[in-house]
């Protein structure tokens, strides 16, 4: 009967998916209602946002750019979430990450590309994994609540990025911009040609660190461990796993995955570090796992949705001079909406009805 | 408020009839009934969750019963809120205290008292000092809170429940945090507001406390109140057997065993634990013996377990397993097998299907995993075995435990720990919560693995359990071991006596 087994994947797998984009719809609709009363001219706004997302190959090419950083920040998010930590650090970790990647590529001028890329992938994996490792022991050891840590964290390794791009690493060619030198050309990752379209190669990196984190998290005996810390960190403790040491290796994978977003936005996107370097990926990755319910694939498709709304949105504003924060708003009333949709009060109030449902056809037939 | 009063026979204070309370699937009340005369002190006895914290939430109002009545003074009456139960005259004073820790010791009596707008220090502090002078003791009503030992804080919290016009003094396990310097100075005072005309309720689950304090004694299990006696004419043994009595069917065909080698060894181990303080203890678990630990509840017997299992810091002490070539130092070998107390919180991970739950801490004893990575396949159709052994309903191995009854839980926790032929068994309370068959079904499995020549150390606060298959029985009283003995006829009396805090054969302190 193997087929049981089959069916209650499916079916837990539906309600979960059918929850989530009815979320979304009802989200996009209420940010509709908000353009129109706000005296949007919708018919402008709409193709604007489709054309801008999804209409040609430099629309789906800017869509797929876009999504990288909050997927792989996202992948990271999933993880803490899944061993029950949660991660507001991935903007903190994706600076240090970035900024460590600046250090090492002027340090070791590597000439071979795909050297130069390994080193930079392995320098924000680490870089980015010290720095929310750090907050992990803290958790472990002083009991410090990793929500707090990793914000703080926030603050000490975008200013530290900061202090870096305006004092020692500064671009004195710059035109006076605070910001750092282009990063060699070996360590930058290319567009790729695929058929009529191009594809930015850190989405099929991101796809793979997917793939990764699936098999992580299902497939190995120490993501079986983090997940049972995620759901009784007692019955953890009590089967024997070391709970500190789990802590500490799932924080560091959540910041690891965002290093490696911070030197993937620097290699094929911006090339360079600046103030201005991640707009909120961070805290849009923490809305990308919550939306893809902290499932590799989930984090995979909501990074895409989330993707293709920031695109469409900035060719919104050029449009139909819509404002591109917009997208933020639809983002946030998705994520409201699915706290909500999610909430135990809530389901358990279906699951009433369902109940006074169920006991009235009883009462009928 | 209520009905017309109506006539009641005699002149109790109060009295509660048939209460009922159900939970959706638990009954934690079921026709529980107390009556308190005027100037008494009543002890209610009973284990954790025999009803006696929330019979006496009913009683504050936090709780409102399906049925039952509440009378006093001889009138029926409804108790809805807190806020009612104070206006008749009943004071609280709950386990873990609630005063405010940020606020001053006068601010907190103010939040109980006050019922203007306006609050003075100097009103509630004058209020404060009658109140001390009535009822002794000193305090300081500029005090933080925060900044008070235990002993104080409880002390404000008894300040704070006599502050009204109060007829009726209830508190819940009032001693479990107190010193003995402490709690003798709360019984001198205790016995003094009954002097003065005061009824006391005193929820206790110490024997000993009943016998020094008390007049009546009303004991309750399983959410009813099971008698009341005349503490002056009762005895220990029979409060323990109204306490634990449960009948299981004690008929068990067990070989004779020798006690062979020594598979647990505890010496000289001291835990500071929350609820009880163990003391210099030692004991030893032997191939082919059961050894059961009988007491009530609370007096060190789950610290002790949960040191043995490695998830609570010693202060002091050595826990051994086996020989060093067992290699069982962490006691986390497939040979010893750990049954938790809660297996909720220590048995299971709820959200995680079964499959994953049977093999939880024990997928690399099984050979379940190769380089770091899990054959997924074989642990399904390994648990698919285990729970067809066990016996556990489920729709299939990939439901969530949390979606099973707590007696297929508990038969899922047994599966994981018991399948891999255990040579150490170490068990608490194992059947709580069971029906007499499953209850059956896991000392049965306890036997079996010292019929195969194994050790058990078996904790368990229900007797009957502890006689039924023991073959040493030690009594924990007080975070100590009490006293040894065989099982016998009449050894009910002799444990009685043990756990009520008497000494048998062990040295003087």
């Amino acid at each position: 009967m193997t087929s049981k087994r089959d069916a209650l994947g499916l079916v837990l797998l539906g309600r979960e998916s059918f929850v989530v984009s009815a979320v979304i719809i009802l989200g996009l609709l209420l940010s509709l209602v908000m353009l129109a009363v706000t005296g949007a001219d919708l018919g402008e706004a709409l193709p604007a946002l489709l054309s801008g997302s999804v209409g040609d190959a430099r629309a789906i090419e800017e869509t797929l750019s876009q999504s990288v950083p909050i997927m792989f920040v996202g992948l990271g998010v999933a993880v803490g979430l899944r061993a029950g930590l949660f991660n507001i650090g991935g903007e903190g970790q994706i600076y240090v990450a970035a900024l460590a990647g600046i250090v090492v590529s002027q340090w070791l001028p590597v000439d071979v590309p795909v050297l130069a890329v390994a080193l930079l992938l392995v320098v924000g994996f680490i870089a980015g994994g010290i720095w929310a490792a750090a907050a992990g022991w803290m958790r472990a050891y002083l009991h410090m609540n990793e929500v707090i840590t990793t914000i703080l964290l926030n603050g000490i390794g975008f200013l530290l990025a900061s202090w870096a791009i305006h004092g020692p690493l500064r671009d004195r060619d710059g035109g006076g911009f605070p910001w750092s030198e282009k990063i060699g050309e070996p360590f930058r990752l290319p567009i790729l040609d695929i058929g009529p379209l191009t594809m930015p190669s850190g989405f099929l990196l991101a796809l793979c660190a997917a793939v990764i984190v699936w098999i992580f998290l299902d497939k190995t005996v120490i993501g079986v461990e983090l997940r049972t810390l995620g759901d009784n960190r007692d019955a953890a403790a009590y089967a024997g796993a070391r709970v500190p040491l789990l802590v500490i290796v799932a924080m560091g994978c959540a910041g690891a995955l965002a290093g490696i977003a911070g030197v993937v936005e620097l290699s094929g996107s911006q090339e360079r570090l600046s103030d201005f370097f991640s707009p909120g990926y961070g805290f849009t990755a923490i809305a990308v796992a919550l939306v893809g319910n902290a499932r590799a694939g989930g984090v995979v498709l909501a990074a895409l949705f989330f993707g293709a709304l920031t695109a469409g949105a900035s060719s919104m504003e050029r449009i139909a001079q819509v404002p591109a924060s917009t997208s933020l708003v639809a983002q946030a009333i998705i994520v409201a909406l699915l706290v909500v949709a999610r909430s135990e009060r809530l389901g358990r109030w279906v699951r009433a009805r369902r109940q006074l449902a169920a006991a009235l056809d009883g009462q009928v037939t | 408020m209520g009905p017309p009063p109506k006539p009641a026979p005699g002149s109790h204070l109060l009295a509660l009839a048939d209460i009922w309370k159900r939970y959706d699937a638990t009954v934690a009340l079921s026709g529980a009934s107390l009556e308190i005369e005027r100037g008494e002190i009543h002890a209610l006895l009973g284990e954790n969750g025999a009803g006696k914290t929330t019979l006496m939430n009913v009683l504050d109002g936090i709780t409102l019963p399906d049925s039952g009545t509440i009378t006093w003074s001889d009138t029926e009456v409804e108790i809805d809120s807190p806020k009612s139960a104070v206006s008749l005259g009943i004071g609280m004073v709950h386990q873990h205290d609630r005063l405010v820790p940020a606020l001053t010791v006068w601010e907190n009596i103010a939040l109980a008292v006050g019922t203007s707008f306006k609050i003075s220090r100097d009103e509630i502090a004058e209020h404060l000092a009658e109140l001390t002078e009535r009822y002794g003791g000193v305090i300081n009503p500029d005090a933080l809170v925060s900044d008070l030992s235990v002993g104080e804080r409880q002390w404000v919290s008894l300040l704070r429940a006599l502050a009204g016009e109060v007829k009726l003094l209830v508190l819940d396990e009032p001693t479990s945090t107190l010193t003995p310097i402490e709690r003798d100075r709360l019984f001198v005072a205790l016995r003094h507001y009954r002097a003065a005309g005061l009824s006391v309720i005193f929820i206790t689950h110490k024997l000993d406390e009943v016998f020094a304090l008390c007049d009546r004694v009303t004991v309750m299990r399983g959410g009813e109140t099971v008698s009341t006696f005349d503490v002056a004419s009762t005895t220990h043994a029979q409060l323990v057997q109204s306490m634990v009595g449960r009948a299981v069917d004690t008929d068990f065909d067990r070989a004779p065993s020798e006690r062979g080698e020594i598979l647990l060894q505890v010496e000289s181990l001291s835990v500071q634990g929350a609820r009880q303080t163990i003391v210099n203890l030692d004991l030893e678990v032997s191939r082919g013996e059961v050894v059961g630990i009988a007491g009530v509840d609370g007096n060190g017997q789950g610290e002790l377990i949960e040191v043995i299992c490695g998830v609570r810091e010693a202060a002091a002490g050595a826990v051994t397993f086996g020989d060093e070539h067992h290699g069982w130092h962490n006691g986390r070998a497939a040979s010893v097998a750990r049954i938790p107390e809660d297996r909720h919180r220590h048995g299971l991970a709820l959200g995680l299907p079964l499959w994953e739950n049977v093999h939880l801490g024990r997928f690399r004893n099984r050979g379940l995993v190769r380089n770091g990575f899990l054959n997924s396949r074989r642990a399904y159709e390994a648990s698919e075995a285990m729970l067809e052994a066990f016996d556990v309903r489920c729709s299939s191995p990939d439901q969530p435990s949390g979606e099973l009854s707590g007696g297929n839980q508990q038969k899922a926790v047994l599966a994981r720990e018991l399948s891999d032929d255990p040579d150490l068994v170490v068990a608490m309370n194992p059947c709580r919560g069971l029906d007499i068959g499953a209850a059956r079904f896991v000392l049965d499995q306890l036997v079996a693995v010292r019929d195969r020549d194994g050790g058990v150390l078996f904790v368990s606060y229900d007797l009957d359990e502890i006689l039924a298959i023991s073959d040493r029985i030690l009594v924990m009283a007080s975070g100590r071991i009490a006293g040894e003995l065989k099982p016998g006829p009449d050894v009910i009396e002799q444990i009685g006596l043990l756990m009520g805090g008497a000494e048998i054969g062990v040295k003087a302190q």
